[in-house]
């Protein structure tokens, strides 16, 4: 049997063939302002004078759009921590955890780093944040990014995070999945139906860890880059209706859909339109799927 | 303050970083690096922990030598032991060339164009890389 295709999601997906466009097109190259090595104006500063096209973005004072043909990778401002190459969809999850200063902050599957150094600029490096991951070259550019940019209240740690055994420690969890990562995908094919069902399985244990793991009344962000339903809605709506969490609505300053209440047979609820979808054609970007989660007292 | 502790301020203190400036943060002496973390920062025992903060010096035969990523950090503080190096200097010392300079033997913060780049070490009159592998790469594609 042939693999499934993007058009699976024909249905849920508003102007499809934007979102077709979208995806075999080129994206935006974007990057991230680090507080920690540099003012926003002197970035902005050379930045100008590196890059032709120098683009500030209006939803985040910390974003900034280059040229397409610019490869803000391979600069050596890039080398000195001053900003992270980042596509805005994957910017947006840290502001709607959005810690505050001194907290108790966990990144659960962290690695390569963009958004746990995200979190650390949002926190003026203040407080904690264990940034941890279960893979060791994961870990290895987690470890070199977060000493490039200069976080200092960072704990970079080695577990499978579905098997720590504590509760109750973070006032804040980014639980941004393992996932099929279809919002990352340049042509239509999509992953085999196991792999989705086996990484269905390893979120839904993950984001239950999470739970355990938050202090009451802590907020926990679950995250993707895919538009499973299966590893999005379905997960979120499985802890819904087994712990004491409720679901919060966002106020995104991005374009995005609403998550989705059902597909085909499966009803998820209609709380879970408070879950935000972004797609390609959204921002120029990869996908993104966010839902915000408060942990009861 | 613990001993070592002292140890650092005083390492750091060589490229005019004031000690009071340091009390933002927490020093911690991991093996035989020193790192710089939050002031609040919070381990976990329950998590097998890599790193902590930043390494900001690490123990060498030479004495404590301060990382380039940890100099970058504290760059605006930096008023001692820095050496300008223009383009062509750069691009020989990551080749491994020693510059002549007229500086006394020891680790140097490395300028170039007023931005503190990172860590050189000054022995006879000559100045060297210790820049991490990813800086020295993406000087060398200035080139």
């Amino acid at each position: 049997m042939g693999r499934e295709t993007l058009f699976r999601y024909k249905e849920i997906i508003p102007d499809f063939d934007a979102f077709l466009q979208a995806i075999k097109g080129p994206r935006n190259v974007t990057i991230r302002w680090n507080p920690h090595k540099i003012t926003r104006e002197r970035l902005l500063e050379l930045l100008n004078e590196s890059f032709e096209v120098v683009e500030e973005i209006s939803w985040y004072e910390s974003a900034f759009r280059l040229g397409p043909n610019d490869r803000p990778g391979k600069s050596l401002y890039h080398a000195l921590g001053y900003y992270y190459v980042q596509e805005e969809s994957a910017m947006v999850a840290p502001l709607v955890l959005d810690p505050k200063k001194n907290s108790i902050v966990l990144d659960m599957c962290a690695a390569p780093g963009g958004k746990t150094t995200q979190l650390s600029a949002i926190m003026e490096n203040s407080g904690t944040i264990i940034a941890n991951d279960k893979a060791i070259p994961r870990l290895k550019s987690l470890v070199s990014n977060v000493s490039r940019l200069g976080c200092l209240n960072v704990i970079v740690t080695w577990n499978d995070a579905r098997f720590i055994e504590a509760k109750e420690l973070f006032d804040y969890i980014l639980l941004d999945a393992p996932c099929t990562a279809e919002g990352n995908l340049t042509d239509i094919k999509l992953m085999p139906t196991h792999m989705r069902e086996s990484l269905s399985r390893i979120q839904k244990a993950l984001l239950a860890k999470a739970y355990d793991l938050a202090k009451p009344g802590a907020t926990i962000v679950y995250c993707t880059c895919t538009f499973a339903p299966e590893e999005n809605e379905q997960i979120v709506a499985s802890i819904l209706n087994s712990k004491n969490v409720r679901i919060e609505s966002l106020h995104l300053k991005v374009p995005h859909e609403p998550g989705l209440e059902s597909f085909g047979s499966q009803c998820y609820g209609s709380e879970l339109k408070k879950a935000a979808r972004i797609y390609p054609h959204h921002l120029n970007s990869g996908g993104a799927f966010i839902a915000k989660l408060r942990k009861g007292s | 303050m613990q001993s070592s502790e002292r140890e650092a301020e005083e390492a750091l203190a060589l490229f005019g970083i004031d000690k009071e400036l340091l009390k933002k943060w927490r020093i911690e002496k991991i093996c035989s690096s020193f790192w710089l973390m939050s002031k609040d920062i919070k381990a976990f025992e329950c998590f097998n922990i890599q790193t902590k903060g930043l390494r900001i010096l690490e123990k060498t035969k030479l004495g404590l030598k301060p990382t380039s990523y940890g100099l970058q950090l504290l760059a605006p503080h930096i008023k001692m032991r820095t050496i300008d190096l223009s383009m062509q200097e750069l691009l020989s010392i990551i080749k491994g060339i020693g510059v002549e300079k007229n500086a006394e033997d020891g680790y140097v913060a490395i300028r170039h164009k007023g931005i503190v780049l990172g860590c050189g070490l000054a022995k006879n009159g000559k100045i060297y890389s210790q820049f991490p592998k990813a800086l020295a790469q993406a000087i060398a594609e200035l080139d």
